[in-house]
């Protein structure tokens, strides 16, 4: 087992009256890839600018494993947060002075050439985004924290993107913790999934465990009242009901069809469970 | 060339899909012994996936006796293959129980597979 | 990221000197302010300095929040006080070199429209806002709101710990502003007499201490958001350490007043009177008593005696009398506006005689006050020489019935003579045909002396005027006036003769014949100091050796120079030694040792 290069460790974070962040703990281990995902507030965000150090918890801490310091943390913030002011050449020349990355040239990603000269607030979302992304591969990272920018990227850029993640995590054996509620195409680059929601997490499992523990049933069938049913969508027209935790005797068990779903049908599922449950209280 | 799509949905996991894609190429002729497979980078790029998972699969083939992999210079499709016909047995057995879960789904009974069977290879 | 930061300030520094270049010129061009360029540019970069050290500490985070990089800032791998420090010390370094260049420059350039000088510019004022307004930049994000907050910030604690050191133990529930003029020159109202060099540090450094250390301690938990225990942090700091400077600021004042000089004074009978500035009682010693009186509000640092009671005044604007005997106090008179010329007051008779202020520049009410009946009289006296200086009697007299008083209004280093009438006419006294003169005149035995700077000469009244009767050559030097506390006195007994100077020669004058004898040696070398003294109708001539460190007492009578005593060990180049010489005797101080010699033999009086 890898050693545990950063843990949160019962982060509370308030936005004044709002919580953000309720004792929420998790420990990364080194080159492995996670993503957090989750409705919308849920303090996915908060969770990362925390392991950033962007933001200090009101309580509990954030601890990097042995020997790793902050220079070796790579952060892209939803905000794309960079001076905009600045030209692309003097923002890396800043990078480049801070995390005291030896001199050359800016890695270049594949396919994707920008101009030294102009300015960051110049660039489209999908430059910037990818600008950020070569700065922070410089660094070397022991870490990747990436929130969710990939949504704002046309599709050329955001294959790019992932090809140089992908390329960086076997490359540098980076560990990879994004945020992303939508996976689509990305869902086979984690191995570890984490459902927030209200400031919590809910779930935090392995990728395959947690696909083989959510199954959806489709259709009117009934079901035993025993089967825990974790959410349930119903119009005119179509039922689906998910079941979590799902246990594989029970395929043989019922009458019932118990379909596989991706992960981001699962994550659906827990999103719109946690959202049934708010509006019952 | 590799041709092959990972499954997101299915419960099979993407490594297993690997293998099972290259086992594919391999009987199918498309991979011969001494062929070059894809760096891991690079299957894992055009994938998607994980490089782990890419890794993984690698292994799991090597340690199955249908690639070796040698240090510095990638992974090779061994030459003397193992046992490829059982695995084309098995593979096609694997196939046909699909086909018949499939095709008695419908409806149909065995007498109107076997009808059906002859009817298209009667056309090829 | 420190050399950024340098080089971002350096550019918008030189944006903020190319504007203050620029402003004066079409200032000057529609004469809206005369020329030349330099007196109008130096008023306009003072208060831009000023103005400029509020937004380097304003801005601190300015370029993070207006380029939207606080959290790209604040995820790189510095700790928050390294940011704070990395981002803090190119300004600090760009406003001292600013400075430094100002003060060379204008030091240079001798503009002389200077308003402030640069060093008291820098410590008094921008280097205080500054370090307010970057401690508050870390807790108020909106520009504007920063920099009133910082402004109001610094005036309020400033006010707070300027009125804790100044009188806070005085007027505990005083709750009026200090004056103005001492908040905005504090560097010159630091000179006055109770302000000593611990207290001006205290001033400088307790206002802001507060700020940073709410900003030292809370910086760690600077963070992208509104974070409540940050804002907890910070005003919890805040208020502890702003808690400790008062107490600091009352602590340093209460221990400067004991380690203060006290104020002496001795009166006619050989009494020691003692007090200082909060004590608010006044010690009167005598041969083997000692006596406290309370008085309401603290005693200006002058009085004097008539044998039987001590007047005092207080800053309150009261003349009170003390009993010497019975130790009992009176109020006399109550001045209730704030009249500077109050503070001197001349007798003669039963009379007490001081100036107010009148209703207009040019005016000025002498008050006459009678020690017994506590009755006053007002005269106003009108005249374009009251507003360039401060009124002075120097003698009084009756002639035709009418009392007159002769005026004295000195504005630096000269002065004009009225003699003012009790009808209410101010006669002006004219010298060659000139109201203004270098020398300063005083009424004796009928005459008016001038003495000062310039060659003595002597006025005689004629009846309708003073026209001159004697002037005297250069090296003659005589002072009229006796000792200060003969100033006071406008009744002194009459003299025969005033002792003086002629060349290197101690001499005497006649004042019915001004004519000058000799009487002995002055001095003999440059390491010798003296001069004559004289107590009503008694001259002495003090002098003494500055190597040998003693004062020579001589007994002037008879045209004869008669050593009465050598006191030994006395340096008065010292700043902690001093005599002073009074109607009955001489008090020598000496750090504290204090030493008091009664005349006319000057044996040593002890106290208890």
């Amino acid at each position: 087992m890898s050693e545990i290069i950063l843990e949160a460790k019962n982060l509370a974070v308030r936005y004044g009256r709002q919580t953000a962040l309720n004792s929420v703990s998790a420990a990364f281990a080194a080159g492995e890839a996670a993503v957090i995902a989750g409705s919308n507030g849920a303090g996915k965000s908060t969770l990362l600018r925390c392991m950033a150090g962007a933001i200090v918890p009101d309580r509990g801490q954030v601890v990097l494993g042995p020997g790793l310091d902050k220079a070796k943390i790579g952060f892209i913030s939803d905000r794309l947060s960079l001076y905009e002011n600045w030209t692309l050449g003097e923002a890396w020349r800043f990078h480049r002075e801070v995390f005291r990355i030896p001199a050359g040239e800016r890695p270049r990603i594949e396919g994707v050439a920008l101009d030294e000269r102009r300015k960051i607030r110049q660039l489209s979302v999908g430059e910037r985004t990818l600008f950020h992304l070569s700065l922070i591969l410089a660094q070397r990272p022991a870490v990747l924290l990436i929130d969710e920018v990939i949504h704002g990227l046309d599709p050329f850029l955001r294959e790019k993107f992932l090809e140089t993640v992908i390329e960086a995590m076997d490359d540098l054996k980076t560990a990879v913790i994004m945020v992303n509620h939508t996976l689509s195409d990305t869902s086979e680059i984690p191995e570890r999934v984490l459902i927030m929601d209200e400031g919590r997490i809910l779930l935090d499992e392995p990728r395959d465990a947690l696909m083989a523990k959510v199954k959806k049933v489709a259709g009117e069938a009934t079901l035993p009242s025993s089967l825990p049913v974790l959410f349930e969508t119903a119009s005119e027209f179509r039922r689906d009901r998910y079941i979590y935790p799902f246990q594989e005797e029970w395929r043989g068990k019922y009458e019932l069809k118990f379909a596989d779903i991706g992960l981001d049908e699962i994550v659906k599922a827990f999103i719109g469970g946690c959202y049934v449950q708010k509006r019952a209280l | 060339m590799l041709i092959l799509n990972i499954d997101p949905v299915s419960p099979v996991p993407a490594y297993q899909q690997v293998i099972q894609a290259v086992k594919i190429e391999i009987l199918s002729g498309r991979l011969k012994g001494g062929d070059r497979l894809p760096p891991i980078r690079e299957l894992a790029k055009i994938l998607k996936l994980n490089p782990n998972t890419v890794a993984k699969a690698y292994y799991a083939l090597e340690e199955g006796g249908f690639v070796e992999s040698r240090p510095g210079s990638g992974n090779w499709v061994k030459t003397r293959a193992p046992d490829l016909d059982s695995l084309r047995l098995s593979m096609l057995e694997g196939e046909t129980k699909a086909y018949l879960e499939k095709a008695f789904s419908l409806g149909a009974s065995l007498q109107d597979v076997r009808h059906s069977l002859e009817r298209i290879t009667r056309h090829e | 990221m420190f050399r950024k930061e340098l080089s971002d300030v350096l550019k918008q520094t030189g944006w903020f000197l190319a504007a203050v270049a620029v402003l004066p010129i079409p200032l000057i061009l529609f004469k809206w302010v005369p020329g030349p360029y330099l007196a109008v540019f130096i008023p306009v970069l003072q208060p831009g300095l000023f103005f400029w050290s509020l937004f380097l500490g304003a801005s601190l985070f300015g370029r993070e929040r207006g380029q939207r990089a606080m959290e790209y800032a604040l995820s790189l791998p510095h700790s928050r006080m390294g940011l704070l420090i990395r981002l803090a010390c190119p300004r600090l370094l760009v406003l001292t070199a600013l400075f430094l260049i100002a003060g060379a420059v204008s030091g240079i350039a001798k503009t002389g429209t200077v308003l402030f000088p640069y060093p008291a510019l820098a410590l008094f004022f921008c280097l205080p806002i500054f370090l307010v307004s970057l401690s508050l930049s870390v807790l108020v994000e909106n520009f504007i709101v920063l920099c009133l907050t910082s402004l109001l910030g610094w005036y309020a604690t400033g006010v707070v710990i300027f009125r804790l050191l100044w009188d806070f133990g005085v007027h505990p529930f005083d709750l009026r502003l200090p004056s103005l003029f001492v908040l905005l020159r504090p560097d010159v109202a630091a000179y006055r007499a109770d302000f000593t060099l611990p207290l001006i540090l205290l001033l400088l450094i307790l206002p802001v201490v507060p700020f940073l250390a709410a900003l030292f301690r809370s910086i760690v938990r600077f963070d992208v958001r509104r974070s409540a225990r940050f804002n907890r942090r910070y005003a919890l700091t805040f208020a502890a350490s702003l808690a400790l400077c008062a107490l600091a600021a009352f602590g340093g004042r209460a221990v400067a007043d004991s380690l203060a000089r006290k104020n002496l004074y001795l009166t006619q009978d050989l009494k020691l009177v003692e007090w200082n500035y909060t004590s608010k009682s006044v010690r009167i010693r005598g041969e083997g008593s000692s006596v406290k009186i309370r008085v309401d509000s603290p005693v200006l640092p002058f009085c004097w005696d008539d044998g039987s009671s001590l007047f005092v005044q207080d800053y309150d604007g009261n003349l009170n009398r003390i009993d010497l005997s019975t130790g009992k106090t009176e109020a006399l008179y109550h001045s209730d506006r704030k009249q500077t010329t109050f503070w001197r007051q001349w007798t003669y008779g039963p009379t007490i005689a001081f100036f107010e202020n009148g209703s207009r520049p040019e005016e000025v009410q002498l008050v006459t006050l009678d020690k017994g009946t506590k009755k006053t009289a007002r005269y106003v006296f009108t005249h374009a020489a009251f507003p360039t200086g401060t009124p002075t009697l120097v003698g009084t007299d009756v002639r035709d019935g009418k009392r007159f008083w002769i005026c004295l209004i000195t504005r630096r280093a000269v002065c004009s003579s009225l003699r003012l009438w009790e009808d209410g006419r101010a006669e002006e006294i004219l010298v060659k045909g000139r109201l203004e003169t270098v020398n300063r005149p005083y009424l004796i035995n009928g005459l008016l002396f001038f003495s000062g700077r310039e060659p003595t000469f002597v006025l005689q009244d004629n009846g309708k005027s003073f026209e001159l009767k004697k002037e005297f050559p250069a090296e003659v030097a005589f002072d009229a006036r006796g000792d200060y506390s003969f100033q006071r006195r406008l009744d002194p007994p009459a003299v025969s003769f005033i002792y003086g100077k002629r060349g290197v020669r101690l001499a005497r004058l006649s004042l019915a014949t001004l004519e000058i004898e000799d009487v002995g040696e002055w001095w003999k070398s440059n390491d010798d100091w003296g001069y004559v003294q004289r107590m009503g109708n008694q001259s002495y001539f003090f002098g003494g050796s500055r190597s040998r460190k003693n004062i020579n007492v001589f007994d002037l009578n008879d045209g004869r120079m008669r050593l009465v005593r050598s006191l030994p060990d006395i340096d008065i180049q010292r700043r902690d030694t001093r005599f002073d010489i009074y109607e009955s005797g001489i008090v020598v101080t000496r750090g504290r040792h204090v030493n008091v010699y009664a005349f006319p033999d000057l044996r040593e009086v002890k106290f208890d």
